[in-house]
């Protein structure tokens, strides 16, 4: 019997994708499965909790047989999808992991930077560094890559360098308050928002644009698929600014006074700007006004973070609270106290939340993860904690997770440290995205390429995914917004109804009846005589008219006749 | 059966009968002169040749619907007699006669061609069928359908015809032609549709009605002709003799032959009763008259045999091959399919011709077609199509790419000899590739030949026999099966179980019982016994629960108890746990207990007594004073105390491990929040010492409320946000704005607090309550103040007081102010197009009450969004935009798009990605294959002929 099992066996293991159509079609419903089936059955379904696009169409309703099938063969190419992708995880050579305590009296957060720096490659210890920097308090960004990081002191000092070589990009010292500085695309540009204007420049540190229409800008994002470069102003006006074209996209005021926070959510587009009044509004440049208004903390809201996927918010708030928010369902999910406001919080790839509280900098893990529940529990001990050494009174101003990297930029009142976080950055790069290893012509063909697919600013709404879905629209509804100043139905029908009474003398008994029972096309008696009677009168008319015309005489009856033509 | 229709006696015994013959005709007449001198040698030759009953049969097939003919010439037969008589004159052209025979000879002439001038009168019928010119023509169809009225209507038609001129006879003679007209096309349809059993059956009742005929008609009819007896001779060969008859009738009447003419009359008038016999089968004539087929000219159908036409050739060549046509006629179909076709058919009319042609064309072109039906679909099915097409076929042969049953033939490769050799080893399969069971078989066969006779048919009888049994057994199983009576199973059981008492008592006396698994089951299978229906529902717990005697009775009281604890014993017997020590168990259990003892440990008994105690605590009846609010609080304590001292009894014997787990898992069980006096058990329940993380998460608020009075932790000291704020306001004054304005001054904070909480408490229902804890500064100290619990001193209140900004009341409610802007905004617009003055009177000194009224004369509404039905409709702290964004407009379908029936149908096909940053390389290469692909440089043939 083995041997049998081995030869059968034999015979359907190699069976893959194209044949397991067929043979669940043709199995009965009923039928028990076999364990491979099973397997396989398990394997579809964990691929398409990671990697589904949705409910499969019920087919069984589908009556036309050919859109059926079209449906049916569309349904295919999405497990296919799903399974290809399930089985290209393997490509994904790198891992992450993250610091495991030992035992249960172990505590991650009381592991510090020297330990972790210590027990890392030499490769890896070398990303640890400071730099100590007298103009700061300092501001930090890193490009979409993580190979460049630009550094802006308050007072005035722009620098940037390729930061794991150490190699200096460039440096300059503008003279005057620098509130925010972005990478644009890619690391040849760089926005810096300062007293007065925003402006752009290059990578050799060269003055290239002037955004005078920006005001004090305060905050500033780019939205790298959009090219869109939006600052948000100290008068509230939030601006978008097309970089590729140099056009202004948007201009809305947020009428809610100085904002006192910006971030972008890289899931949509979305520009979720905080207020003094605790709120937190979501912007794209296709609305006026915002489109929803979260009433997050209590205070004013200091800083604020999204997640990768788009799904959670984290705010601090000057009520000294941190607040995680579901952004789907807009609903609050937990709330946590810190010790002094989070004046700066960022999430990293995998998830880990950096969290600046007064002087310390606190990154928690499972923030967002779900756990057994739907929503993330909540989390009682940070992953880890770092106090500057270079004295208490230090405090950070911005912090930021370096792509592809286990580290986070610290930007602080004396310069930017660098920190190793075990497990921040995602493992995995896609280099159809973006390619931290790039040379130069790619770097070039990207910014090519990525000129060629961009979005257009109208693309940007809540749900990314709307783009081709059905309009669901009323007729009415459309009409209506079509021409605003079309009448509306009810009054259309009210005018149809007055104009067709309009006509008199148009409406004898003799007409009516023709006009009602005579419409069809029945020459009967009654009808021949119906129509001969109308002659006659009609006939009679004329004579009449033809009569009275005589006897006033021609130059009367024109006058008269007209008159009550015009009456009439 | 047209013969019997004609009325002429078949039966040679009985007298002959003058048969009514077809019309008188030129043409006849002339046959009659031949057929005189011919006929009586000619069917004694058929007679000698071929006088086999057969011939009879087939000929009858011919002629599908001689039935409808005979009436026809029933009535014909009579108006030529006299109208011979009348116009003898008018009769004598012998053309028509040869012609007809001719025309029957070449069959294959057109109707067209065959018309000649001569030929005019004989097929002016036959041309202008439907023409109103010939005055017979209605006569026919007349005749033919109402045979039943047949007789009186020759009648009428004799008399109708008597004052015929010759241009009538013309057409009666024409009509008659049109018969072998008619005949001749009807031959053609009727070879295709003959069938066997038709024959059969009009055969059948050709024969009865002839024995019908014989009894009724007494007329002795010495006939005209030898020809005629000699039919008559052959009473059963009905149709061939009804055939020569027919001719030598003709004949006779064509000679005008007084005597037979009278004779005839005689005939007729003699024929009457019979003929009303036959009224009856009447309407199943009918229907037979009808053509089976419709042809296109309605021609009448009576087939023409070659056996009509022998008579009256002598030419000795063409007797030859009419003879041959005969035989092919009896052969019938066989003869035809064999591809010889004995006879050629009457050309159609060229237009039926044509449509034939046509639709067989048409038939021949579609097979054609259809084979390339399953190719073309599937080309257009396939998702992508490649030129040059690969033929299937060539390749690949099966078996290359999968392995195939081994056993189908020879091993092809060397894997599968390897295989089968595997196979045979292990005895799978056979050296010649047979199954091992087939190998039984024969095995047995050669056994069998070689056991004498009788014993092998001895055990097949035995064999037959006991499948014989099994069968009745299963048929009487079905039957007892199918019994409902109650009182049946009931009998039936006892004795059952009575017989397995006993079996069992033997079998112990013989001691070949395994006594304990055997109780265990026995025991199992009591207890399932009593738990069925049965026993709950017994007579007397019906009537103690029906009576409501547990109230009162104390014995009842007692009974039902016992019952339940029963009840609950039972259960526990059924789930396989062991009973023992119980106290009320009755004498069996006890004594297993017992036994069992022996064998378990003493901590088991142990737990086992406590569990039974903890079980048994309850008093099994309430009187009225227990049931008492106060007594049923006592009660309430006591068994707490009691599950406590049990729960350390517990703890004293497992040694602490136990508890901690049972603990935990109490914490964790969804318990019902119960409020008033549960002290007790707080206290019992002492939470572990030092336990609980630093950072584990508050469970409620009462719990924290509980660990703040309890614990030092400082952590739990900043549970209130403004608490929070403390060290920096310690370290340095609030220096910004922004913050001295958000920090919150105490009380309102503690307002807050006590509102939230009190939130909470109402809200508890609802999922979403946030709750509170800390994010903790780890490293920084932790702060320990005397003083005010809150950690505030005086200084710091006043500042916060001084610098308080909004607080969270006026936050939100300015929040949900805005709120409600935005609702009224975007719901329902009424808009007032009501212009002073217009319809009412406007200006100076107008009343308000008057203003008032003129105010919503004309109001146009425009449709918003009910403030129910917004997204942020539930959600108190959130402000959905609701006004559709209009520039991401121009990127939605506008409409359905064709194909799809469903919204989600269509935007399903949208999402499936097909960028290579979406999907692995394979899916994106599948997604932007182009449906059809041509290979370059590359001929590309029509596709190959299918097989079909």
């Amino acid at each position: 019997m083995d041997q049998l099992d081995k030869i059968s066996g034999q015979d359907t293991e190699p069976s893959n994708g194209q044949h397991r159509q067929t043979t669940l079609a043709r199995k009965r419903p009923t039928a028990v499965l076999s364990q491979e089936e099973r397997e396989r059955q398990r394997q579809v379904a964990e691929a398409r909790k990671k990697y589904g696009r949705g409910r499969p169409v019920r087919l069984n309703q589908v009556k036309d047989k050919k859109l059926k099938s079209a449906l049916r063969r569309i349904e295919n190419k999405y497990q296919d999808a799903v399974l290809g992708a399930k089985d290209a995880e393997i490509l994904l050579e790198n891992q992450s992991g993250f610091l495991q305590p030992e035992s249960a009296l172990e505590r991650t957060y009381k592991v510090r930077q020297e330990d972790i720096s210590e027990a890392v490659s030499v490769q890896q210890a070398k990303k640890s560094f400071e730099l100590k920097l007298d103009l700061g308090p300092y501001c930090a960004n890193y490009t979409r890559n993580g190979k460049q990081l630009l550094l802006a002191g308050q007072k005035g000092h722009i620098a940037t360098c390729d930061w794991r070589s150490g190699k200096p990009g460039c440096e300059l010292n503008l003279n005057e308050t620098v509130r925010d500085a972005k990478w644009l695309h890619n690391d040849q540009y760089f926005a810096v928002a300062q007293k007065k204007h925003v402006y752009i420049y290059d990578a050799a540190g060269v003055e290239i644009h002037v955004l005078r229409k920006y005001v004090e800008t305060s905050h500033l994002e780019f939205l790298p698929y959009h090219f869109l470069l939006a600052g948000v102003e100290n008068s509230g006006f939030l601006r978008y600014t097309d970089t590729s074209t140099g056009q202004i996209v948007a201009e809305h005021p947020t009428r809610k006074g100085p904002p006192t926070a910006l971030a972008q959510n890289p899931y949509n587009a979305i520009l979720h700007v905080g207020h003094q009044n605790g709120t937190v509004s979501l912007w794209s440049p296709n609305s006026t006004d915002p489109l929803i208004k979260i009433q997050a903390n209590t205070g004013a809201v200091r800083s604020i973070a999204m997640d990768r996927s788009g799904h959670y918010m984290l705010t601090g708030g000057q009520d000294s609270r941190l607040k995680l928010w579901d952004i789907r369902a807009l609903k609050e999910v937990h709330s946590y106290s810190t010790r002094q406001p989070a004046t700066s919080i960022s999430i990293s790839d995998r998830g880990l939340a950096a969290v600046v509280s007064g002087t310390s900098t606190t990154i928690w893990k499972d923030l967002l993860t779900t756990g057994n529940s739907s929503q993330p529990g909540k989390v009682q001990s940070p992953y880890l904690n770092y106090h500057s050494s270079l004295g208490t009174q230090v405090k950070p101003n911005t912090v930021g997770f370096c792509p592809f990297e286990d580290i986070l930029g610290v930007a602080h009142s004396s310069g930017f440290t660098s920190l190793i976080v075990p497990g921040a950055g995602e493992a995995n790069y896609d280099a159809l995205e973006v390619n931290p290893y790039e040379t130069r012509t790619q770097r070039r063909e990207a910014e090519v390429k990525s000129l060629l697919t961009k979005l257009q600013p109208e693309t940007i709404a809540l749900d990314p995914n709307f783009i081709g879905s059905l309009d669901v629209r009323s007729a009415e509804q459309r009409a209506r917004e079509k021409d605003l100043d079309a009448p509306s139905r009810e009054e259309e029908k009210m005018a149809m109804l007055k104009e067709r009474n309009r006509a008199r003398g148009k409406n004898s008994a003799l007409r009516r009846h023709l006009r009602k029972k005579g419409g069809k096309n029945i020459i009967d008696e009654k009808r021949v005589r119906m129509e001969q009677m109308r002659h006659e009168k009609s006939e009679r008319e004329k004579e009449r008219i033809t009569g009275e015309k005589m006897e006033l005489g021609p130059a009367l009856a024109r006058i008269f006749y007209t008159s009550m033509n015009t009456e009439a | 059966m047209p013969r019997q229709a004609h009325g002429r006696p078949l039966l040679a015994s009985g007298p002959t009968k003058t048969q009514k013959r077809k019309p008188a005709k030129g043409r006849g007449l002339n046959a009659l002169e031949t057929a005189e001198r011919e006929f009586p040698q000619q069917v004694k030759i058929r007679q000698h040749r071929l006088g086999e009953a057969e011939d009879d049969n087939d000929a009858s097939n011919t002629r599908a619907d001689a039935d409808g003919r005979s009436s026809k010439r029933q009535k014909v037969d009579h108006s030529p007699d006299k109208q011979d008589e009348e116009d003898g004159g008018s009769d004598p052209d012998g053309n028509p006669w040869h012609v007809g025979v001719e025309d029957d000879e070449d069959s294959d002439i057109d109707s067209d061609d065959a018309f000649g001038e001569s030929d005019e009168e004989r097929f002016a019928d036959f041309t202008f069928r439907g023409s109103s010119k010939q005055e017979d023509k209605p006569q026919k169809p007349r005749a033919k359908q109402l045979s039943a009225k047949k007789l009186d209507l020759e009648e009428d038609e004799v008399k109708d015809e008597d004052g015929d001129s010759v241009s009538e006879d013309d057409g009666e003679e024409a009509s008659d032609e049109d018969d072998f007209g008619d005949d001749a096309i009807d031959l053609a349809t009727a070879w295709d549709m003959d069938d066997e059993e038709q024959r059969e059956e009009r055969e059948k009742a050709a024969r009865k009605k002839i024995a019908q005929r014989q009894t009724l008609n007494g007329l002795p009819d010495g006939s005209d002709e030898p020809v005629e007896s000699l039919a008559d001779d052959e009473s059963e060969d009905d149709i061939d003799q009804e055939d020569d008859a027919f001719g030598g009738f003709d004949i006779s009447e064509d000679e005008q032959d007084e005597e037979t003419t009278a004779r005839l009359r005689s005939f007729v008038d003699g024929l009457t009763p019979a003929e009303q016999t036959l009224v009856k089968s009447a309407p199943q004539r009918i229907n037979r008259n009808l053509p089976d087929k419709p042809s296109a000219f309605a021609l009448p159908s009576a087939p023409i045999s070659a056996a009509d036409l022998m008579q009256y050739i002598k030419d000795p060549t063409q007797r030859q091959s009419l003879k041959i046509l005969q035989q092919a006629e009896k052969e019938d179909g066989t003869s035809y399919k064999g591809g010889i076709p004995g006879k050629l058919a009457a050309p159609l009319a060229k237009r039926q011709q044509d449509r034939l042609d046509r639709a067989a064309a048409y038939d021949q072109t579609k097979q054609t077609l259809e084979r390339w039906v399953d190719t073309v679909k599937n080309n257009r099915r396939a998702e992508h199509v490649s030129f040059p097409l690969v033929d299937h076929t060539k390749a690949s042969a099966s078996g290359v790419k999968a392995l195939r049953p081994v056993s189908a033939g020879a091993p092809q490769s060397e894997l599968e000899s390897k295989i089968k050799e595997i196979m045979q080893e292990s005895g799978f399969s056979m050296q010649n590739g047979q199954d091992i069971e087939d190998e039984e078989q024969k095995y047995e066969e050669l056994k069998e030949k070689q056991i004498p006779l009788e014993e092998v048919q001895a055990r097949r009888r035995e064999l037959r026999m006991q499948r014989e049994l099994m069968f009745r057994e299963e048929i009487r199983a079905k039957r007892i099966k199918k019994i409902k009576s109650k009182a049946y199973r009931r009998v039936h059981r006892k004795e059952k179980d009575k017989f397995a008492v006993h079996e069992h008592e033997r079998l112990a006396a013989a001691g070949l019982l395994n006594s304990d698994e055997e109780r265990e089951r026995n025991d199992r299978k009591r207890a399932e016994e009593r738990m069925g229906a049965r026993h709950k529902e017994s007579r007397w717990a019906k009537a103690a629960k029906a009576s409501g005697q547990t109230t009162w009775n104390e014995d009842a009281k007692i009974g039902v108890s016992e019952m339940a604890r029963r009840d609950e014993e039972l259960r526990k017997r059924v789930e396989g746990k062991n009973i023992h020590g119980s106290d009320e168990s009755d004498g069996d259990s006890e004594s297993e207990s017992e036994l069992d003892s022996e064998a378990e440990d003493a901590d088991q008994r142990w737990n086992q007594k406590l569990d039974s105690l903890q079980s048994t605590e309850q008093p099994a009846g309430k009187s009225k004073l227990a049931d008492m609010a106060f007594m049923k609080k006592a009660e309430a304590e006591r068994q707490t105390a009691n599950d406590e001292e049990l729960k350390q009894l517990r703890r004293a014997m497992n040694g602490g491990e136990n508890l901690s787990e049972s603990e935990s898992d109490n914490e964790d069980k969804p318990v019902r929040q119960s409020f008033g006096k549960q002290t007790t058990k707080k206290t019992a329940t002492a939470p572990p010492p030092v336990n609980r993380l630093d950072f584990e998460e508050k469970l409620s608020d009462e719990e924290d409320n509980q660990e703040e009075t309890e614990s030092m932790m400082p952590q739990l000291q900043s549970k209130q946000p403004s608490l929070g704020l403390q060290p920096a306001s310690k370290a340095k004054p609030p220096t910004s704005t922004h913050q001295a304005k958000s920090t919150n001054n105490l009380s309102a904070a503690t307002t807050k607090t006590s509102k939230s909480q009190r939130n909470t408490t109402q809200k508890s229902s609802r999922p979403q309550t946030t709750q509170q804890s800390t994010l903790d500064d780890y490293t920084s100290p932790s702060e320990s103040e005397g003083g005010h619990p809150d950690g505030l001193d005086d200084k710091d209140r006043l500042a916060l007081d001084i610098f308080a900004g909004d607080d969270e009341e006026d936050l939100r409610t300015q929040f949900i102010k805005e709120k409600k802007q935005t609702i009224k905004e975007e719901g329902d617009q009424v808009i007032d197009n009501t212009l002073p003055g217009w319809g009412s009177w406007t200006g100076v000194g107008i009343s308000k009450k008057a203003q008032n009224k003129a105010k919503g004369r004309f109001v146009t509404t425009i449709k918003g969004i009910a403030p129910e039905t917004r997204k942020d409709a539930k959600l108190d702290r959130v402000i959905v935009n609701e006004r559709r964004v209009k520039k991401n407009g121009k990127y939605l379908a506008q409409e359905l798009p064709h194909p799809f029936e469903s919204r989600s149908q269509y935007e399903r096909s949208l999402r499936l990605p097909m960028g290579p940053e979406w999907s692995t390389r394979n899916h994106f290469q599948d997604a932007i294959k182009p449906r059809v692909l041509l290979k370059q440089g590359q001929v590309i043939k029509p596709m190959a002929k299918p097989v079909a």
